[in-house]
């Protein structure tokens, strides 16, 4: 899709924005000068050349509306801040829609941007307290975000039409709900509940991944005792979402890092980051340049107020860089413009929080595309229509309450801990997340000679694993940080394998043996049944 | 008539009609259950067993023909493109400077290899269907001379030897390799390959050819497929190595780098054995490269794919050595991709064996050696670079076109065009649905990546509906399968539009299910697969031998005068014309993990081409059928045959 399309998208998208540009151009004339369509062809094509003599000619509008998140400047609503959304939406904070032209479009980067005043924009979130995070449907023309009725209410997720209609809360959840995300047959996905500020314990749920299908009432999607924030779909129909690689001890610091699940919550996986220093990620978005696109930033910052980073789909475990390495500034959002250049919420000393034009090569921000002196531009997305993710069927089983879990060979591993790394291991000890920190043992499967071994273990829980010597020693151990979900059959290579790995060609031992059934009664039926 | 009668008849028409149905249904499964002795698991009628004809169905009509490109040649000169066609029967001539088809010839046989002598004088045309090699004038492009090879040829490599130049010919159904001299035009010897050859390369000094194959030879159900990349001797004729490519497949090209020793092969890296409990992570199957040193034999696998996104289908490769650069078609992701020889070379020099070993499955080094992926349109299947390496071209094999590529900056110059694509047609439609992986997760694999030209490609799966078990299940061929429903091997399928819609989406592409238009166009598509060819000979003369067999296939007696119980003779099961009853029945295969012991009877048109047999694919051979599986006589009764006996039923069979 990236690299391969990369080059065809290109090539269409910039047809596409010629097109449009010169659509726009030639009925803009036709209506100020009210002339013929052929004098107005001629007066174009005089128009043309005279600008690209005169080198007038700039970068071209952004493809569609732009949506842009905004809070009021110099407002900060620290004091007042129940939960991390409050810190990052203050009041006032609010969700507009703006349409070319923008003001500033036009000026060439590096050059003083003329000063308009407050451009025309119309705002999607009348009515609300705060708002903020917006996403746009596929179609381009519905927005969806966050918002708040009033300072007691809790956070919840909007819909408004680009094009004007009213405005509805298609989320009710207890404790909020945040970050939308669409996946293609409309369901709307989202994290809930918020969290809070201060100390809440170990009795503060962490937040974690819903999907609502229209009308319909939302389902949980995730059941890491780490909570999952920040979900986006991919185009391959996986959802992307920000998650703590392994619950440390209460109060300890943890770093952030990507993964993935389908979008009925089976086959969580880890996507990135896993290995990295202890960063807060958070905003990923897929590029259509192959490459996914996220904000880091360091464990004590309060809010995503990082740099852009990203990891390339192909290799994303070897490829995280910096999405704008030469450029000097904060950035709080990138949203792709097609092609290689972004669009970002950035800022600058001298203009605050505003929209930009970027590419990889950039070392300081042009002139704003879009601006307003009396808000802070925090978040960014262009109201186009997109290419549609795929769908998936679900593969899970509702009426059941187990699943299998599949280890390949058990042996595989790259797990560095201690001298006992490499050692193989004899039984798996398979644990139940009970609480940050804590976890309880369900029970201990044997493994075959090829490293292999097989589970029934219950749906919808955090579940860690050991891997045992002869003597009941732990060799290598993974936190409870997965799920399997009803009916689920899933599977791995080895415990801390490398990642990004396929599978070799062999028939693991394991499923020549009676599956153990741990922490519930076997529902998986007979083992090898054609149905 | 007064309405009160005109309600009456209809009543009575009404009464009778359903009595007929409900007969029609329950009286043919009595009837069978008398007859046959066991109660039919599928939907039985009148029809079931009679009134059965070959005539209507999809495969045995005329159906439209295309322009669709197979083999490429360029003469020495770099300013003409052969294109076989073998649709059409035809091969065209184009100018690649002016993107023009200049003529067409007429060559009958399915024309599908081709290759040009170093003169540029001769050019060779392998005719898959003719089984015949045939030699074209490349200035008039009027036949010259003909041979005949084994059987399917689909591939030629000209070179020159110390003993004169040879022609190396990839026989694909026949799984030999015709050697033959020019001078005078004959056939020196016809080698064994592996199964199904289907690409033929050979060293610029005529010392060695590598013939690609594209199945996995035959072993047994849990043992680890390879297939291999076959060495012959061009002087004489004989085969001197067989590289082993482990778990790997589909091979359809094969290309030289003569200045690093490196035969590449692209293949699909199958994980058969491993049950498909998902496919992403490139679980059930990912596209590769093995480069296999010239002299040595070592072979080194490695991968095509990215981490999240998968190229199906490699199917050719064009090594330009003066650039080091190699090129590979992805006929499933409509995609050429460009790899960099050098950057390659440097990575596997600095790898320890344990690495290079292990390089197929990492699926994020990719990224280390190719550097380009070329969009291109439906199904690039074949590629061939001018002798200067300045042109890259590429078979649209179902776009009807030639995409022609400026090799040394990546960009497309244009296209030459051979007909309009037939987007006109459903059968060409359902074609690209079969062959395209965009409808798959992460685009891993197509319909095609398992059934080849809508065949086998010899293959047990594990699929986890059942559980994760050691149930496997024989890949069955799509060829002459219209009119066999139901399909699956359980017979739960009653229609093509059911085996290949959502189940298969669920279980196999992991995504949305086909649209339903794309799923019409698909089943058309299905249905038009005519059996393999020995099907379709009907008034080929049966040998003494074959006659023999024929007579023990229709058999009521043993040969001793016992009667053969109704429900264990081989016709009560397989009538022709489709050779099915298209009912499960039980035949004693139930395996240990089995919850059925009844299973789908197979038609057997083309029965010789589609090993391994049975459910789960244990039986290699048509003789293992009753040799090792029919123990109990339940397989028909075969305990009464000798060798002899045996053979000659089997010899029946390969008729079908």
């Amino acid at each position: 899709m990236t690299t391969r399309d990369g080059w065809r998208i290109n090539r269409k998208e910039r047809k596409e924005r010629k097109d449009q540009r010169e659509m726009r151009y030639f009925f803009a004339i036709s209506a100020v000068f009210e002339v013929t369509p052929a004098a107005a062809t001629t007066l174009f094509a005089v128009l043309l050349c005279g600008c690209a003599a005169s080198g007038l000619c700039g970068p071209p509008a952004p493809s569609g509306p732009l949506v842009v998140a905004q809070t009021p400047r110099g407002g900060t609503g620290a004091g007042a801040a129940k939960d991390r959304l409050d810190l990052c939406y203050c009041p006032g904070s609010r969700v507009v829609v703006a349409a070319a032209p923008l003001g500033a479009e036009g000026t060439q980067a590096g050059m003083p941007a003329p000063r308009l005043g407050a451009p025309k924009v119309r705002v999607l979130s009348e009515g609300l307290q705060a708002a903020g995070g917006p996403v746009v449907s596929v179609d381009g023309e519905r927005v969806y975000f966050t918002g708040k009725a009033g300072a007691q209410s809790e956070w919840q997720v909007y819909e408004a039409r680009v094009g004007g209609g009213r405005l509805r809360p298609v989320t009710s959840m207890p404790g909020g709900a945040a970050a939308p995300a669409l996946l293609p047959d409309g369901s709307l996905v989202f994290a809930s509940p918020v969290p809070k500020l201060g100390n809440q314990g170990a009795a503060a749920p962490p937040p974690q991944l819903y999907a609502q299908p229209p009308g319909a009432k939302p389902r949980q999607l995730t059941f890491g005792l780490s909570g999952a924030a920040d979900p986006t779909v991919l185009l391959d129909g996986r959802i992307l979402f920000v998650s703590a690689t392994s619950p440390g001890p209460a109060g300890s610091s943890q770093g952030l890092s990507l993964f993935t699940i389908n979008n009925d919550g089976t086959e969580v996986t880890a996507f990135a980051c896993q290995h990295d220093p202890p960063a807060v990620i958070s905003r990923p978005r897929q590029l259509p340049d192959g490459r996914v696109a996220f904000l880091a930033s360091g464990l004590e910052s309060p809010a995503a107020q990082g740099s852009a980073e990203c990891v390339r789909m192909a290799r994303p475990f070897l490829s995280r860089a910096k999405l704008l390495p030469r450029l000097d500034a904060r950035v709080r959002s990138v949203c792709s413009e097609g092609g290689n250049g972004f669009l970002v919420c950035a800022e600058d000393s001298h203009s605050g929080w505003a929209v930009y034009r970027a590419d990889g090569s950039a070392e300081k921000l042009g002139a704003p595309l879009f601006e307003d002196s009396s808000w802070d531009c925090v978040e960014i997305v262009v109201a186009r229509a997109g290419q549609r993710p795929m769908g998936r069927l679900s593969s899970m089983d509702p009426a059941k309450k187990t699943g299998q879990v599949l280890c390949l060979n058990a042996n595989d591993t790259t797990y560095d801990a201690g001298q006992q790394a490499g050692a193989a291991a004899t039984r798996i000890r398979v644990l139940a997340g009970v609480a940050p920190g804590r976890c309880r043992a369900l029970g201990e499967v044997p493994v075959q000679e090829d490293g292999s071994f097989m589970a029934e273990v219950p749906a919808d829980m955090a579940l860690g694993f050991e891997a045992l010597d002869q003597q009941g020693r732990v060799l290598r151990r993974v936190e409870p940080i997965i799920w399997v979900r009803p009916g689920e059959n899933r599977s791995c290579t080895g415990c801390h394998a490398a990642h990004n790995r396929a599978p070799h060609n062999h028939r693991p031992l394991a499923v020549y043996a009676p599956v153990p059934c741990l922490g519930g009664e076997p529902e998986a039926g007979p083992k090898g049944a054609i149905k | 008539m007064k309405p009160r009668a005109i309600l009456i008849r209809l009543g009575i028409v009404v009464v009778a009609t359903t009595v007929a149905l409900l007969g029609h249904h329950f009286g043919s499964e009595a009837h069978i259950r008398k007859r046959i002795g066991q109660r039919p698991l599928g939907k039985a009628t009148c029809f079931t067993c009679h009134f059965v004809s070959t005539d209507r169905l999809l495969w045995a009509k005329p159906r439209p023909h295309h322009d669709s490109p197979a083999g490429l040649a360029v003469s020495p000169d770099g300013r003409r493109l052969f294109i076989a066609l073998d649709d059409r029967d035809e091969v065209a001539e184009a100018d690649i400077a002016a993107l023009k088809v200049l003529r067409r010839a007429k060559v009958p046989g399915g024309p599908h290899g081709l290759a040009i002598d170093a003169g540029g004088k001769n050019l060779f045309v392998t005719c898959r269907h003719g089984d015949r090699l045939a030699v074209l004038d490349a200035q008039s492009l009027k036949e010259t001379a003909s041979l005949p090879v084994g059987t399917g040829p689909a591939a030629v490599a000209f070179c020159r030897t110390a003993a004169g130049e040879r022609l190396i010919v990839a026989n694909s159904m026949s799984d030999d390799i015709s050697v033959i001299s020019l001078a005078p035009l004959k056939e020196l010897g016809r080698p064994a390959a592996g199964r199904e050859p289907f690409a033929v390369a050979a060293t610029s000094d005529g010392a060695r050819a590598f013939v690609a194959n594209r199945l996995v030879g035959l072993g047994t159900i849990r043992t680890m497929p390879a297939s291999e990349v076959t060495v012959v001797d061009p002087v004489t004729a004989r085969v001197v190595r067989r590289d082993s490519l482990e778990s790997a497949h589909l091979s359809e090209g094969i290309g030289l780098d003569e200045k690093r020793c490196w035969a590449l092969t692209p293949l699909v890296k199958v994980r058969n054995m491993v049950p498909i409990t998902q496919v992403a992570g490139g679980w059930v199957m990912s596209s590769g490269l093995a480069i296999s040193d010239i002299k040595r034999g070592e072979v080194v696998q490695v991968p095509l794919d990215e981490a999240n996104d998968y190229f199906a289908d490699p199917s050719a490769v064009a090594v330009d050595s003066a650039a080091h650069r190699a090129f590979v078609a992805s006929g499933g992701a409509d995609v050429v991709s460009v790899l960099d020889l050098d950057r390659l070379a440097a990575w596997l020099g600095k790898a320890n064996p344990a690495e290079r070993q292990e390089a197929i499955y990492d699926l994020s080094l990719s990224a280390e050696y190719v550097v380009g992926r070329i969009p291109t349109r439906r199904n690039p299947r074949h590629l061939v670079l001018s002798p200067d390496g300045a042109r890259l071209l590429v078979a649209e094999r179902l776009e009807d076109s030639i995409l022609v590529v400026d090799a040394n900056r990546l960009i497309p110059l244009g296209r030459i065009v051979l007909g309009d694509g037939g987007v006109e047609d459903p059968i060409r439609r359902g074609e690209r649905v079969f062959t395209t992986a965009a409808y798959t997760f992460q685009h891993q694999f197509s319909c095609r990546s398992c059934h080849p030209d809508g065949h086998v490609d010899g293959l047990s799966y594990d699929f986890d509906g059942d559980g994760i078990g050691d149930n496997l299940l024989d890949n069955r061929s799509l060829q002459g399968v219209a009119g066999t429903g139901p399909f699956k091997w359980n017979g739960k399928n009653a229609t093509l539009e059911i085996q290949c819609g959502p189940r298969f989406a669920k279980v196999l592409m992991r995504t949305d299910p086909f649209p339903p238009k794309q799923l019409r166009d698909l089943t058309t598509f299905i249905r038009s697969l005519p059996p393999p060819r020995a099907a379709r000979n009907k008034n080929a003369k049966l040998t003494p031998s074959q006659e023999r067999g024929r007579a023990i296939f229709f058999a009521v007696k043993t040969p001793d005068g016992k009667e053969i119980p109704l429900s264990r003779r081989c016709v009560t099961c397989h009538p022709p014309p489709l050779y099915s009853v298209r009912l499960p029945f039980n035949i004693g295969t139930q395996g240990q993990h089995d919850t059925t012991e009844a299973f789908d009877t197979p038609h057997l048109l083309g029965v010789a081409d589609t090993a391994p047999y049975l459910h789960d694919g244990r039986a290699q051979s048509l003789e293992e059928l009753w040799t090792l599986y029919n123990t109990n006589d339940l397989h028909g009764v075969s305990s009464y045959m000798n060798k002899i006996q045996l053979n000659d039923l089997v010899e029946f069979l390969k008729t079908l």
